[in-house]
């Protein structure tokens, strides 16, 4: 850009220059101001999920044949699942995913050949403490005391 | 001017780590002569995860999750880095659709990671306001994505053999319409941030880097660009069909004061975010049917030997060395990260500089904290 050689002009075209640039500034705020808003005022108004977002996991204990690919699969070890038998009669005793590590990479989901863990909508991943955030998916249907967590 | 009659006691002053201007955890320390700086000694490591012994430790196909996390503003770019070099040592044939989704990714990626870059920089230079302008457009990339595959941040996209999910007729409208938006509100970006006098003033003339310098000092991307060197590996050493796209690599000219300013360097990321919507719009029209992911085996045993990999990502050379054994995990991985590159040229540029220069200059540079310290 070209710069005036005078000491005097160059304070004034200095001047000039910064409130020209910052009237055509304000020019755009304005022009803004009367758009609809882009924000959302969260918690009162919820953002909108989408179909494929990758969330907290969905399992659905009665397809899963405990095959463990999922485990293997998983980069951070998350995933610990007890169970007892294999296939279909397999009885699950839990399944649980340690929040603290995952990924959120979709992996497990990719390398479960029944299809029966998904990633969920789920967003609210806070917990109070570190246990919290160990989540038990499976419901220990089979044993007699039931230690499933909520 | 001479400063040497106003000497006084040279004192230490620490910026960093946690520093609202500096971007992550980056500690400076700046020895200044009044307000004139006469060292600025960056230190690193505040972030440092072990990127590359993890890489090391999973399998091949478990470490691209990971590279989401080195530079978290530009992640399909490294996810992309990573899955390329598997597949050229393994020799794996990546369809062609799921080559043109890549592109897309990246290039979305790539104007939001700039978006980033424009909003901060802004803040650096004082102007708050840029900030929510690039976040309102970031925030819509943010979404397409979320809409594509699910993830907001750490996309993991490119999967080894192809892409995780294919992009519907509605998401490709959604891109169109971005890509619209983008180009009617560049406009405005520049008429609040770019030409403005006072940001102006603050960056030109400020940090300059003579191409010589830039290229011993082993810069790249918009850093290396900004200096008036047209070097950009999309062209100069293509991967993904990207010499077959139709775009031009802006360089700094020096249209506000010398080449290879601070000024110079943020425009060259304005211009890129034009330069990615063309491609964006080639690949969409380009884009053929067919399979998103090559059939890969379940345990990917890569053959002996090494390779290295280099993409542009929107800091710069992002480079994959792998070494093989033969087995499920590479015996070596190193990570060639721009930004850890390119700040390295800090000390030789903030010398007898303001203080308040140091912010603007780091901010120019535009480092990501996570790719530094890996
Ligand atoms: S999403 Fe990834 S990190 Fe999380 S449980 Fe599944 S495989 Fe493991
Ligand atoms: S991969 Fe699927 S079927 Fe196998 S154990 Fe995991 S969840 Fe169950």
């Amino acid at each position: 850009m070209r710069r005036p050689k005078n000491k005097v002009a160059e304070y004034f075209v200095n001047i000039y220059r910064s409130l020209a640039t910052i009237a055509a500034g304000m020019g755009v705020t304005i022009k803004v101001f009367f758009q609809k808003p882009v924000t959302l005022q969260y918690p009162d108004e919820l953002p909108v999920i989408e179909e494929a977002f990758r969330g907290l996991h969905i399992y659905e204990q009665e397809k899963c044949i405990a095959c463990e690919m999922c485990v293997k699969a998983c980069p951070i070890d998350c995933i610990s699942l007890q169970y007892e038998g294999k296939g279909k009669k397999a009885r699950i005793k839990s399944y649980r995913i340690d929040y603290t590590k995952c990924l959120f990479c979709n992996l497990c989901v990719e390398a479960c050949p029944t299809h029966c863990i998904k990633m969920g909508k789920e967003y609210n991943l806070c917990s109070y403490d570190r246990a919290g955030c160990v989540r038990e998916l499976a419901e220990d249907i089979y044993s007699e005391r039931s230690t499933v967590s909520e | 001017m001479s400063v040497d009659y106003l000497h006084t006691h040279e004192i230490l002053v620490n910026m960093g780590p946690q520093h609202p201007s500096t971007h992550g955890v980056l500690r400076l320390v700046v020895k200044t002569d009044g307000e004139w700086v006469t060292e600025t000694q960056p230190y690193i490591g505040y972030l440092h995860r072990c990127a590359e012994k993890i890489g090391e430790s999973v399998e091949y196909p478990q470490f691209v999750p990971y590279t989401d996390r080195l530079d978290y503003l530009g992640a399909i770019n490294n996810n992309l880095c990573y899955c390329l070099a598997v597949e050229r040592l393994a020799g794996i044939e990546v369809p062609e659709r799921a080559t043109y989704l890549r592109v897309i990714g990246a290039e979305l990626n790539r104007i939001a990671s700039h978006l980033i870059s424009y909003g901060t920089f802004g803040m650096e230079t004082g102007a708050f306001t840029p900030f929510f302008y690039g976040f309102r457009e970031r925030e819509t990339i943010l979404s397409i994505f979320e809409k594509w595959f699910g993830a907001r941040l750490t996309y993991h996209l490119c999967r080894i053999g192809g892409v995780m999910a294919d992009i519907t007729p509605e998401i490709a409208q959604d891109i169109r319409d971005f890509i619209k938006t983008m180009r009617a509100v560049w406009d405005d970006y520049n008429t609040l941030l770019s030409f403005n006098e006072i940001f102006v003033r603050r960056t030109a003339d400020v940090g300059v880097i003579p191409p010589e310098m830039a290229i011993e000092y082993g810069l790249t991307g918009p850093c290396l660009r900004g200096s008036g060197v047209k070097w950009d590996l999309r062209k100069n050493d293509p991967y993904c069909f990207y010499d077959t796209f139709d775009f031009d690599i802006p360089v700094g000219e020096g249209l506000m004061g010398t080449v290879g300013d601070s000024w110079d360097r943020y425009w060259v990321r304005m211009r890129e975010i034009i330069e990615s919507t063309k491609i964006i719009e080639q690949a969409l029209d380009r884009m053929p049917e067919g399979a998103i992911r090559a059939k890969v085996p379940k345990i990917l045993k890569l053959p002996k030997g090494e390779v290295y990999v280099r993409c542009e990502n929107p800091r710069g050379e992002l480079g994959f060395y792998l070494v093989s054994d033969g087995g499920t995990k590479p015996y070596r991985l190193k990570i060639r990260a721009p930004s850890f590159c390119n700040l390295s040229i800090t000390n030789a540029i903030c010398k007898d500089c303001l203080l308040a220069d140091v912010i603007v200059i780091v901010g120019s540079i535009d480092i990501v904290l996570g790719e530094v310290d890996r």
